[in-house]
């Protein structure tokens, strides 16, 4: 595979874009400037550069993130519940919410491969009232986490902690 | 790299003032490219990623396609693999080398090609690319996902990582160890995903017709059948546009619950002798039902690029239009990478294919 690979970035204008008017010059000139003392540079754009990892970089390396979430209600109190992640997750919980008050957390059963980024976890479970019932799914892994809610009062309550909807 | 306006040719391409004004390129050519055999760039994917350095500046990264070896008996498309370029502001396309190349003993053992990129949220991205294996070397017992010749779509992840100074990081992952959609019949390609909606939706060519289907998950378990969305010869024009063959969908967002799928289309005069290539366009407001669009269009016959693998993209909440396309160059016959733009297109704006 590659090697640590880099850009060191070519910011100019494309052909396709429209060059700025020239700021015209002055009629009046205004009162010279002392000559500026030697100073840093400016930054450019041209000075940015962009790596890509050696490689493939293993899961656990990868900062963990919740690709989507899904709850299948069997209108009997059972329920799927399942959660895909990118990473290596060590824990998961989902934890119903009910009128605005949070219930028992659940655990998740760790899924997918050991040498897979992308991995679906899941859990059959007994539901009191399943489709009205709001989630909050936190997933935790060696250094990083990840939260998400989802159900009908999710947009209301995503604010209340810093876990988005 | 040089990047150069090729045509200007805004009267040529169509019907209103939303369509295409500029094609720009070759942005990139296989010839510039440190890997592979050096004769062809395919199917462009697109991402970008806003940083903070002294202002705002806008990386775009590109994946694409490039053959590696010719064919063989094991592998009768020949070998293929997926690279990424970068582009920074409105700058010149950079090659950075591959990013999968076929592996023995594994179901991309042959190809791995026509990339797409959906967003995941969290600065991270899924990468989806066809498959194709050595069925002469496959040993059923310890490929689960069969030995059929097409055995599914693959899928690896790419995560911004962060900047420090001046330098700004992108890591990526092996893809996974078993394909998706492996129910998926032989003569799939060109995977093309958005989210919208609380779904993944996934739309690809099965040829000649383009179908769709949805799933929470972008491994897309096999709950729900694909659906055909749309069917070749359904296109306006006698013969339509698209009168033998659909290929190459790109689905994007338009809003929440409503989406468009810009697609190629083929009229041939005697297959494989092209009549006709063109790019169309269909709309959804249910992502059910997709009807034909009246804007925009590219023509072979009447833009001179015969389009073989595109990914539209927009910017400012769709207020512009950027078709990323690799087509033969009209100057030497070589496929490589080209951009048409509608005139409110901002590369330094570009829009993840995800709403919300």
């Amino acid at each position: 595979m590659s090697a640590l690979l880099l850009l060191l970035a070519c910011g100019g204008t494309d052909a396709g874009e429209v060059a700025p008017a020239p700021t015209p010059e002055p009629v009046t000139s205004p009162t010279p400037s002392p000559a500026p003392t030697t100073g840093p540079t400016t930054p450019e754009p041209d000075d940015m550069a962009f790596a890509l990892s050696d490689g493939p970089v293993a899961p656990d390396e990868l900062r963990v993130v919740i690709a989507g979430v899904d709850v299948l209600c069997d209108g009997e109190g059972g329920a799927w519940l399942g959660v895909e992640t990118v990473g290596a997750p060590t824990h998961i919980t989902v934890t119903p919410w009910r009128d605005g008050v949070a219930g028992d957390p659940l655990q998740l059963e760790l899924g997918g491969d050991e040498g897979d980024a992308f991995r679906l976890h899941s859990l059959d479970t007994l539901v009191e009232a399943c489709e009205t019932t709001t989630w909050q799914w936190q997933v935790e892994a060696r250094d990083t986490s990840a939260c998400r809610w989802s159900g009908p009062d999710a947009l209301a309550l995503a604010p209340t902690d810093d876990c988005g909807a | 790299m040089t990047v150069s306006v090729a045509l200007l040719i805004a009267s040529a391409f169509g019907q209103s003032a939303g369509d295409f004004t500029t094609i720009q390129g070759p942005l990139l050519a296989p010839s510039s490219l440190s890997w592979g055999d050096q004769t062809t760039i395919g199917s462009p994917a697109v991402l970008q990623r806003a940083v903070s350095f002294f202002g705002t500046q806008h990386v775009t990264v590109i994946f694409y396609e490039t053959r590696i070896g010719p064919a063989t008996t094991a592998c009768p498309a020949g070998e293929w693999g997926i690279g990424v370029a970068w582009s920074l502001n409105n700058g010149g396309v950079v090659d950075f080398g591959e990013v999968v190349l076929p592996t023995a003993d594994t179901y991309y053992s042959c190809v791995a090609a026509h990339p797409s990129v959906v967003s995941l949220g969290s600065d991270t991205w899924a990468v989806y690319f066809k498959a194709e294996q050595d069925t002469t070397s496959c040993d059923p017992l310890t490929s689960p996902w069969g030995c059929d010749r097409y055995s599914g779509v693959g899928r690896f992840s790419i995560q911004y990582t962060g900047g420090g100074g001046n330098l700004f990081l992108f890591d990526y992952s092996d893809p996974d160890g078993n394909p998706v959609l492996q129910q998926v019949a032989q003569d799939m390609g060109y995977p093309s995903v958005m989210y919208n909606d609380g779904q993944f939706r996934m739309a690809f060519a099965q040829n000649p017709d383009i179908y769709t289907m949805s799933s929470p998950f972008t491994g897309f378990p096999a709950a729900a059948p694909p659906e055909l969305a749309i069917a070749s010869g359904s296109g306006s024009g006698v013969p339509s546009w698209n009168e033998d063959e659909l290929h190459s969908p790109s689905i994007y967002c338009d809003t929440a619950g409503s989406g468009r799928i810009a697609v190629g289309g083929r009229d041939f005069a005697s297959f494989p002798t092209l009549a006709e290539q063109s790019v169309g366009m269909y709309t959804s407001s249910d992502l059910a039902t997709w009807s034909e669009g009246a804007w925009p269009y590219l023509q072979y016959t009447v833009d001179g690029y015969e389009v073989r693998h595109l990914d539209m993209t927009t910017s400012g909440a769709g207020a512009g239009h950027g078709l990323w396309f690799t087509a033969p160059d009209p100057a030497d016959g070589v496929n490589k990478l080209f951009l048409a733009r509608t005139a409110a297109f901002n590369r330094r704006d570009i829009d993840d294919k995800r709403c919300p």
